[in-house]
């Protein structure tokens, strides 16, 4: 997949972004000027549930004083995509929460019932229970305001599919006891005593766990995220090869060895695995735990494990400051190997810096004749300023380099 | 092999450069003096070194001037642990100032005082042996580094005796930049230079991290 046109309106700070990206994309700018919440907004179209990444503050997501906000793209030959997003008034998304809330709250009750072996409810006696919840909870949550319970609702248009979005404190309105009361008011007490304990127990469960506030997220129905627009955020590299079979953390655990080694990353660098590292020091070996190892190491490990075996091929991959506690030396080897991984694997990258090192590095003495041809027909850089952005292709970036880093500079 | 030669001025780098278009080698320099916004000479003569030790960098030799005998001391006693540590062979091409022992002993004093100065947080002990090599234009130093009693990397100096106008006959005030170019160049015509050099920046005269 390929983005060949992004336009962003009222983003969070952005009020207006329009960009034919290429296959590397640098955004760069002062801090404030909105890098990261471009990326955010790509990442979002793409995958509407990252919306939850926000929490309370999603709302917040549409740009101050505006009702709505909307991310668009062509993709793969100018199929368009997009994502709007609506405040909405409390009023129209009430009533559909007070019967999810409720819906779900039961649902979780006879969930964690069917657990107990003891709560073997009869038909006849959960129908009852059940009728006993959605009368007291219902009557509980029929005089509260939705203004008061409810976060600003947004409707979320998913390239025509809608959806609903809002965070409430609506759980923290449930009281519990008046439910155990009505049910044991309401069944003759020998015959559930022995459950009571338990019921008691369940109850408590939804508001307790997984129910606290704030209740919500998606109403109803869920949209669908695309797997092929993705974030590299965990760089631990043992913490991802939990995710991966045996086999492949092999592959990688050698490759990441050979990469090192070739490109001289480290000095007197023996072999490397999740745990360890060896070295040689006149001849004899010893082990460095990775844990002890630099963070710019880490970092440039962490992303050759996502990156070195094509994992990425033809998707989009978003990276905020990669370059970050990295060594220049690094920085460089980081550029080449960006290069290289969206030349053999066509990954298209949406990349954060206010590094230096690392933007010059694209237009460093070293970089390679085929690189370079690569770069002027597949790079971009997005300069953003406070309330614009300029996009530079190779030549332009190149030309006007000394501009682009002064504005790295200062406050 | 890469090889780093930090001299005084640009004639130096003249000649050095002159010297080598002899030989197969890939050479890049960088000149102080020359740069056209002095104010930013070190961001970019650390770009400069940083990309020449890249492995993929297509030079194998660079040659660089300092403007001057003191911001070369300044500058090696400061940046010689990195470059010995990144560069297979780095070579200090300076004016001894005289040409009798003397001058030579004042060299290795200095050189070795400087460069301990600098690094004096972690124990490092300079020893400058030789001359490894001489005639009556040019001497061979090789200098070992020592960090905590252990042998870390080394350099070599050359020495020109007293300096580079006086063999090259150049008149200071007189001589034109042409012409001073000129004297440098039929200077590689002199065997015993040609050939000091030819030994001691071609040969098997290597330096290795130990």
């Amino acid at each position: 997949m390929k983005i060949e046109k992004l336009s962003v309106e009222d983003f969070k700070g952005l009020k207006s972004v329009d960009l034919e990206p290429e296959n590397i994309n640098l955004i760069t700018g002062r801090n404030n000027t909105g890098k990261s919440s471009l990326l955010e907004a790509i990442n979002l179209l793409f995958n509407p549930t990252y919306i939850s990444e926000f929490r309370n503050n999603y709302s917040n997501i549409i740009r101050e004083k505006k009702k709505s906000s909307e991310i668009s793209a062509l993709i793969n030959k100018n199929k368009k995509t997009s994502l709007r997003l609506e405040k909405i008034p409390y009023e129209d998304i009430w009533e559909e929460v007070l019967i999810n809330f409720i819906e779900d709250y039961i649902g979780r009750i006879k969930r964690f019932s069917d657990r107990y072996e003891n709560l073997d409810w009869d038909e006849e006696e959960w129908t009852n229970i059940e009728e006993i919840l959605q009368q007291t909870i219902e009557n509980q949550l029929e005089d509260l305001s939705p203004s008061d319970v409810l976060d600003q609702p947004l409707k979320i248009i998913k390239d025509q599919k809608h959806f609903l979005y809002v965070l409430s404190e609506i759980s923290a309105f449930i009281e519990r006891k008046e439910i155990y009361d009505k049910l044991k008011n309401e069944f003759e007490w020998d015959k559930i005593k022995n459950k009571y304990q338990e019921l008691r127990r369940i109850i408590h469960i939804p508001t307790s766990f997984r129910f606290r506030d704030p209740y919500g997220g998606f109403i109803d129905q869920r949209p669908n995220d695309s797997k092929e627009v993705r974030v590299i955020k965990e760089l631990d590299p043992r913490k991802l090869a939990k995710n991966e079979d045996d086999e492949k953390v092999a592959v990688k655990t050698d490759d990441i060895e050979d990469y090192i080694k070739k490109n001289e990353l480290l000095n007197d660098f023996k072999s490397f695995n999740l745990n360890q590292l060896v070295f040689t020091e006149n001849g004899e070996k010893y082990g460095v735990p990775y844990e002890f190892m630099g963070d710019g190491f880490k970092t440039m490990v962490g992303i050759l494990w996502h990156l070195l075996e094509g994992d990425y091929e033809e998707e989009v991959c978003l990276i905020e400051e990669p370059e970050n506690h990295m060594h220049p030396g690094y920085t460089r080897e980081l550029v080449y190997f960006l290069i290289d991984i969206s030349k053999e694997y066509d990954t298209q990258f949406f990349i954060t810096t206010h590094d230096r090192d690392f933007i010059e590095g694209f237009f460093g003495d070293n970089i390679k004749k085929d690189e370079k041809d690569y770069l002027k027909e597949n790079f971009l850089v997005i300069n953003m300023k406070r309330d614009y952005h300029q996009a530079f292709s190779y030549e332009d970036s190149e030309y006007h380099i000394e501009e682009l880093l002064k504005d790295l500079r200062g406050i | 092999m890469k090889q780093i030669l930090l001299s005084e001025g640009k004639y130096d780098v003249f000649l050095l450069e002159e010297f080598f278009r002899e030989y197969d080698y890939c050479l890049d320099t960088f000149v102080r003096e020359e740069l056209e916004d002095s104010r930013h000479h070190r961001t970019q003569q650390t770009k400069k070194i940083r990309s020449f030790i890249e492995r993929r960098s297509p030079y194998n030799v660079l040659i660089k001037s300092e403007g001057g005998k003191k911001n070369l001391l300044n500058f090696f006693s400061t940046e010689v642990r990195y470059l010995v540590e990144k560069i297979k062979k780095v070579v200090l091409v300076i004016d001894l100032d005289s040409d009798d022992e003397e001058g030579l002993g004042k060299l290795k004093e200095k050189l070795s005082e400087r460069i301990e100065d600098r690094h004096s947080g972690s124990g490092c002990k300079v020893i400058l042996n030789g001359p490894i090599k001489r005639n009556e234009y040019l001497v061979a130093l090789e200098g070992c580094i020592h960090l905590r009693g252990s042998p870390f990397g080394k350099f070599f100096v050359i020495g020109l005796k007293p300096n580079l106008e006086d063999i090259a006959g150049i008149d200071r005030e007189g001589n034109n930049k042409e012409t001073k170019k000129e004297k440098i160049k039929r200077l590689l015509d002199n065997d015993g230079i040609s050939n000091f050099l030819e030994e001691v920046l071609t040969g098997n005269v290597l330096t290795e991290r130990t």
